[in-house]
């Protein structure tokens, strides 16, 4: 029998909800190599959503309580969680490829002598072993790894399992750890709120977004044109862009930034690394423009066109113009 | 203040380089053609050990790299902008490293040191795994914080402040005491281009040389056993055509879904 430890994703008093993928993965998983899962939260109240957890999922959890758990600490969590592994020896330990997860997870590995793999995004049997699958290179290829380690620690892209709807036959048990006195090095005292004002981006219909792409700076004034001709639209971009000051910070697309779901997308010059396309990829309609043919969008693209944006961009800009001159059907103005 | 920078090689990502895939070593495949380049995310971790440098300036910065032979070259980089020594780990093989075995073999080498600050990029920009940082911290016992936006040392060298950036834009205020480990994200700062008196000089410079086999850190890792090409998510329908036909493509399937007027 194969143990698994769920580590559930906890921050403003939810528990977030790829913890629920992490149920879903977790499934598959014992699919894989029988076994049972439990799961654990780390909190200052983690009690009631531990217990609405557990009712959904069936899976008994552990809640690990403490008033010093307001803010994450690093180094709180991987002593805590360390302990709680000593003690339950699972095989397998499932957390987020969040900031958090990614801030925690790899230290925790070390500590319980586990092997670590972050941004999973499918699990299989292969060879009679787990393997996983993860992105690599901006998203353009996509590789498998598998474990030597007696104990594997996976962190997993959220996004990418999904829990089916169904209640379980029973409802999971809830246990409150004490938590003793914990000292840290590391002092956390509050949570700064988002230095941007990303509004524009939310509200907008269309959304026509830069990435590196671009080339050059004033190459967004091509981006900013072809926005000004469509329905309540708004530009936005990729991390790299607002990095060099090309575009405000309330502009960027992605995990950092803005998550958007506009009914158009169009995407220029963008690579399309998971970064950017975790805050885009509910978008209506994706179109992108690109002249790399192999750029990850295309794979989360409904339309791609392959070519230079400095040159298509203008020929599309001047057919959008001509049609509005020759007015049919007539503009709303 | 003692600082320790980790810099990696990474392959050239540059769109115009087309990326193979090798099914034997189950890596992005190398020949003669292939490029090399310093990983942007680590620019980025010496670029503020440089800043550092200006503000503490009896500061000393190190540079450390794993990998074969030709991954001097990111060391000797690293020189050009200005990192005063250069520390190469030399691989028997080139293509995937197991994060734990860098961390291992870079932890070895710090240990003796006693840095005061150690800083990573946030990820690499081939694998993306965000590991080896926090890996090396873990070994070395020191508290440690990713993703961090803004730093800044107590005048006493004492304790840092840090920002970490979270999910949408927001910020965990933090304080460490040094040594730590940070791994830095992007718009910290924006990283400087080598100065060409600077790069010649460390052409030239002796760089401080250890066989990772010499090394030899036990490690049961994870290895890759596949790469491919990923898998469309949407239609990805690929517009034919001249540009001018194109534009009349999209324009009908945008009118087509009333997503223009």
């Amino acid at each position: 029998m194969e143990k698994s430890l769920l580590i559930l994703e906890f921050a403003d008093n939810e528990i977030k909800p790829v913890s629920y993928e992490m149920v879903a993965a977790s499934r598959k998983l014992h699919d894989f190599l029988p076994g049972d899962p439990t799961a654990v939260v780390l909190g200052s109240k983690v009690l009631n959503p531990a217990e609405t957890f557990a009712q959904r999922t069936g899976l008994d959890v552990i809640a690990i309580e403490s008033e010093e758990l307001e803010y994450y600490n690093s180094e709180l969590h991987c002593k805590l969680l360390r302990d709680l592994i000593d003690e339950i020896e699972p095989g397998y330990i499932l957390g987020a490829n969040t900031t958090r997860g990614l801030d925690c997870l790899p230290g925790l590995s070390v500590a319980i002598g586990a092997s670590c793999i972050t941004g999973i995004e499918k699990l299989e049997l292969y060879d009679d072993r787990l393997h996983v699958w993860r992105s690599i290179c901006s998203g353009k290829l996509t590789m498998r790894m598998v474990s030597d380690s007696q104990r594997h620690v996976l962190c997993l892209q959220p996004g990418s399992f999904q829990l089916s709807d169904e209640t379980p036959a029973k409802a999971g048990k809830v246990t409150s750890k004490p938590v003793a006195a914990i000292e840290s090095r590391i002092s956390n005292r509050e949570i700064l709120p988002h230095q941007a004002d990303d509004s524009l981006l939310r509200e907008a219909k269309s959304i026509i977004a830069a990435g590196r792409g671009i080339g050059d700076e004033e190459n967004l004034e091509l981006i900013r044109e072809l926005a000004s001709h469509l329905p309540r639209s708004a530009v936005g971009g990729s991390r790299p862009l607002c990095d060099l000051g090309w575009l405000e910070y309330g502009q960027q697309v992605g995990i950092t930034g803005a998550t958007v779901s506009p009914e158009l997308y169009i995407a220029c010059g963008v690579s399309g690394t998971s970064q950017h396309v975790m805050g885009m990829k509910g978008s209506g309609f994706v179109v992108s423009i690109n002249k790399d043919p192999n750029a990850a969008i295309f794979n989360i693209s409904d339309l791609c066109i392959v070519d230079d944006l400095t040159e298509f961009i203008p020929i599309l800009i001047e057919k959008i113009k001509k049609r509005k001159e020759s007015g049919e059907p007539k503009s709303k103005g | 203040m003692n600082i320790l920078v980790c810099v990696k090689e990474v392959p050239d990502l540059d769109p115009e380089v087309e990326l193979e895939i090798d099914p034997k070593t189950n890596w992005i495949g190398e020949d003669d053609t292939s490029r090399y380049m310093l990983n942007r995310f680590d620019e980025v971790a010496i670029e503020e050990a440089l800043l550092i440098r200006e503000r503490f300036e009896d500061s000393r910065i190190d540079a450390i790299t794993v990998g074969p032979e030709r991954s001097q070259a990111v060391a000797r980089r690293a020189m050009g902008m200005g990192v005063d020594h250069g520390i190469h780990i030399t691989t028997a093989l080139s293509g995937y490293l197991d994060p734990l075995l860098v961390s291992k073999l870079i932890a070895d080498i710090a240990r003796k040191k006693a840095y005061d600050l150690i800083l990573t990029g946030i990820m690499a920009e081939d694998t993306l795994q965000g590991q080896t940082g926090i890996m090396i911290a873990a070994l070395l016992g020191l508290p440690w914080a990713s993703s961090v936006i803004r730093e800044e040392i107590a005048p006493d060298r004492k304790s840092i402040e840090v920002q970490r950036e979270i999910e949408g834009g927001l910020r965990d205020l933090i304080n460490i005491p040094l040594p730590c480990l940070l791994t830095l994200q992007t718009g910290i700062n924006q990283p400087r281009y080598p100065a060409l008196s600077k790069v010649l000089k460390a052409r030239k410079a002796e760089l401080e040389c250890y066989q990772a086999a010499e090394l030899c850190p036990d490690v049961q890792g994870v290895k890759t056993t596949g790469i491919d090409y990923p898998r469309k998510e949407r239609k990805g329908e690929v517009l034919e055509g001249s540009l001018d036909e194109k534009a009349d493509q999209l324009l009908n399937q945008l009118l087509d879904r009333s997503l223009i007027q």
